[in-house]
């Protein structure tokens, strides 16, 4: 029997760095900068911490920054306390999030840190996720396969299947690109017009350049504390609640593609997660009763993707829900406000983090022109592996 | 008697043609086309395509098996070893690389005959593949090609062939030749390698058997010779002085290339399959003396007509789009180095699933998985598999053009396809026209080189159209 995380875990702090090519600053400046942004957020200091989790995807494939929890302890000096590193392929900075409230809820924590964070810029080129797939994974299976190749093929085939096209996926990258010029953290701040998109050099067809995220530097922070201690002994008013979480894995990392039973044109996984998160949170009609999302952007397809699978439409519509302008700000379920993984960018482990407190920003009213009016629930969600796993947050304000 | 029960060809799909190398070196026939191995492509992969032509997909009985080749991609290590597995023959069986001499086809063609005559063999496998080596602007860019065939050998009732007298001879002969190492072929005085070398020694070769066997020159419907250019089997062919009948209207050095150690077996298997019972042939391969060999097409031979020969090749040929592809297909133009990630243990461990394409069937569901891991994905059973060879074709379920891994095309195109019979195959696609490639395409598994990981020869499957 699975439990419930509702009520029992407060978000008392968040930090983000901006997100980009931040070739003036490591690994540690980034952590360093995220974390006690996150403390000064929640009015705490690196002493009040009992525990914390790094979300690192692949520290080996660009550097050796990462690799276990003492990569983030010597960079806050949180000695000698128990510190530990996650990697869960796109949900890792979620997961980091998740695993920090898990040890809050069990009890055996009252207040702790969980940091995202990724340098994927310092790396030869060709070097990032293009050369994990070539030098790197099983020698024959799936040789030749790349990120954006592993999503372009849900997107043929959900073409195939829904009759959609190109020109439905370029209204994520506008919309996208829109929100992103209205968040100074984002990585690409610049409005991009559909022609530009559907202009794009192809990248891995029927995806073009504009379909795709960036590769990305930035690290994001969360302080997470008993829910009962939030204004009782951090004397916070306003803070934000953990609702629900949920992760699935739900296929194989290598063997997806081989899977007889995978549909290509949705993620079981994100299904699963939802199913777990909002079971946890009540929520029974997330159009409804979502007020603002974050979801996984890594490339358009999968956005339209998400909808479905997060239910706020049904399988096929998620095309019509982004044209119609439900989804874009001023809509009625704005998603990706920040810019999402396509405009704001994609550090793989700090992603997660910083869409729990990108969204944290929202329900607490700090998002300035983005900021969507009223919001009182939100949902965060992280796909990787690529659909192998997927993790998803319900928080709300207290 | 032994004789040859099937047979197998495979011309690569990529063409050289002679009006894409004079518009970078202003010399060559541009009516020149040459097949020649994609950057996918060696000796290894094209003799795979020949032996599966004539094995059939699996299941097959083949004991000994001979493989012939001047460009064996090992120079040590054994080459038919890895044609054996792909080819998923029985373990127990016989192996040999027979190399050295673009003769080598015709001398396994007679070991395997002789291990049948003697009883050590049941069904013997011959296959000659050939990658041969040119520099860019010589004339043996547009002469050379490459090509792979094959034939069964055995005895008793599915004999289409009888093999009935072999003739061989030595002589000590420099015509052409290469050293390790070396990335061309050398030659000698043109004219005295003609009349010395092929031409003398190939009639007395031809007449070695003639004599050997008390046959005539009428007695025989068609003769198959070894030449290095088409003048020279003009040559051969004049003073052979059998009737023009004898001789291929377009013998394949003329409509192919200089295939070399593959080109006889080439040659027989393209005359096998439109021989009628009862003709003669007699087969010749050359090289410091040479082998003649005299076969009889038994009323089995119509047989033969139905498996994948030269013909089917040459149906699919598609020319390079550019000179600069061509020296990519070749390595013959500097590229990024690339070191993938391999394992020799990885490859002996999974050698069954990776090289004979074994799935496992689930003992408690019935599913089919490859690969198959311990538990079973669909019922969480442990370790209660059956073995199955996943079958050779199926449909293309989803795709991708995706233009970020390194390729001398400049893009890699990569499929799931549904196979028949269960379980669905995801890798790349090889020899298909970008824009061609659909949802529901029918495709077939193809044998391929991926990479030289770890500094040796990482083989594996790629997705074919087979429409």
């Amino acid at each position: 029997m699975s439990g419930s995380i509702a009520g029992k875990v407060a978000i008392i702090g968040v930090g983000i760095t901006k997100f980009g090519e931040l070739f003036e600053q490591s690994y540690n400046d980034l952590v360093v900068e995220a974390a006690y942004e996150a403390y000064q957020d929640a009015g705490v200091s690196g002493d009040d911490i009992e525990a914390a989790w790094l979300g690192t995807y692949l520290p080996l494939g660009w550097g050796f920054d990462g690799t276990g929890g003492p990569s983030l302890a010597e960079a806050l000096n949180l000695y000698p306390k128990p510190v530990s590193r996650v990697s869960n392929y796109c949900t890792t900075g979620m997961e980091a999030v998740r695993m920090a409230a898990m040890a809050v809820a069990s009890g055996m924590h009252d207040i702790v840190l969980a940091v995202g964070a990724e340098k994927m810029r310092e790396v030869p080129p060709r070097g990032s996720l293009v050369a994990q797939h070539v030098e790197k994974l099983h020698p024959m299976y799936s040789k030749g396969r790349t990120a954006p190749g592993s999503f372009a093929v849900l997107a043929r085939r959900y073409f195939e299947e829904f009759g959609a096209d190109k020109e439905d996926l370029a209204e994520v990258a506008v919309k996208n690109h829109y929100h992103g010029s209205l968040n100074p953290r984002a990585h690409f701040r610049k409005e991009i017009t559909k022609e530009q998109v559907l202009k794009a050099p192809p990248v891995t067809e029927p995806l073009g350049l504009y379909d795709c995220c960036p590769t990305t530097d930035g690290a994001a922070a969360i302080v997470l504390c008993r829910a009962d201690l939030a204004e009782s002994r951090f004397d916070k008013k306003d803070y934000v609640l953990i609702d629900g979480m949920g992760l699935s894995c739900a296929t194989g990392y290598i063997t997806t593609a081989f899977n007889p039973r995978f549909s290509f044109i949705g993620f079981e996984a994100t299904q699963e997660a939802a199913r777990q998160a909002y079971e946890q949170s009540g929520v029974t009609n997330p159009r409804e009763e979502i007020d603002v999302a974050e979801v996984h952007d890594c490339f358009t397809i999968t956005e339209i993707l998400n909808y479905e699978d997060l239910g706020f439409v049904k399988k096929g519509e998620g095309p019509d829900f982004v044209k119609s302008g439900a989804s874009r700000l001023g809509g009625e379920l704005p998603v990706n406000t920040s810019g999402g993984l396509k405009s704001c960018g994609h550090p793989i482990g700090a992603t997660g983090a910083r869409v729990v407190a990108d969204l944290t920003h929202q329900l607490l009213g700090r998002c300035g022109d983005r900021q969507v009016k009223g919001a009182k629930r939100a949902l965060g969600h992280t796909l990787g592996g690529p659909g192998a796993v997927s993790s998803v947050f319900v928080l709300s304000k207290n | 008697m032994a004789g040859i029960t099937r047979v197998g060809a495979y011309i690569p799909f990529h063409r050289l043609a002679g009006k894409t190398v004079r518009a970078v070196w202003g010399t060559g026939s541009p009516k020149a086309s040459r097949p020649l191995a994609g950057f996918d492509e060696d000796p290894i992969t094209m003799g795979v395509e020949a032996l599966i032509n004539a094995t059939g997909w699996g299941d097959s009985q083949v004991d000994s098996l001979y493989f012939a080749s001047t460009s064996h991609p090992y120079a040590e290590k054994s080459n038919a070893s890895v044609l054996a597995a792909a080819a998923d023959l029985p373990e127990k069986l016989f192996t040999l690389d027979a190399g050295g001499s673009v003769r080598a086809g015709t001398s396994a063609l007679k070991a395997a005959c002789d291990a049948i005559e003697a009883g050590s063999s049941k069904t013997a496998a011959v296959v000659a593949a050939e990658k041969r080596p040119s520099l860019p602007g010589s004339p043996d860019e547009l002469s050379l090609c490459d090509g792979a065939a094959a034939v069964l050998l055995g005895k008793g009732e599915d004999v289409a062939a009888e093999i009935e007298a072999i003739y061989s001879w030595s002589e000590d002969f420099i015509d052409r030749w290469r050293l390790p190492g070396e990335g061309a072929v050398s030659a000698g005085d043109a004219k005295f390698i003609q009349d010395y070398g092929y031409v003398r020694q190939s009639v007395a070769t031809v007449e070695g058997l003639l004599k050997q066997t008390g046959a005539t020159r009428e007695d025989i419907a068609r003769v198959l010779v070894y030449a290095p250019d088409p003048r020279t089997h003009a040559a051969i062919a004049r003073k052979l002085g059998f009737p023009d009948s004898a001789y291929p209207e377009q013998p394949l050095i003329a409509r192919l290339g200089d295939s070399g150690a593959a080109a006889p077996l080439l040659s027989l298997v393209d005359a096998l399959q439109s021989a009628e019972p009862g003709e003669h042939i007699i087969v010749a391969g050359h090289g410091s003396g040479g082998e003649a060999i005299l076969l009889r097409a038994t009323d089995k031979v119509h047989s033969l007509r139905t498996q994948r020969g030269v013909g089917w090749s040459v149906e699919r040929a598609r020319d390079i789009p550019n000179y600069g592809q061509w020296l990519k297909f070749r390595g013959l133009s500097p590229e990024e180095e690339i070191k993938p990630f391999s394992s020799p243990s990885i490859l002996w461990k999974e050698n069954r699933a990776t090289m004979r394409l074994m799935a496992g069937v689930c003992r408690s569901c019935g599913e089919l998985q490859y690969p198959r891991q311990q538990v079973c994905n669909a019922c969480g059973a442990r370790g209660e598999w059956d073995e199955r060879k996943l079958s050779r074709k199926g449909k293309i379920f989803t795709f991708v053009h995706d233009y970020l891994p390194p390729s001398p095309e400049g893009f890699i195109t990569m499929a799931t396809v549904e196979l028949e019979g269960g379980g669905r195959f995801y890798g790349q696609m090889t020899n298909q026209v970008k824009d061609d490639v659909h949802i529901g395409m029918e495709c077939e598994l193809a044998f391929r080189l991926l990479h030289q990981g770890d500094g040796y020869y990482n083989y594996f499957w790629k997705l074919r159209p087979a429409e």
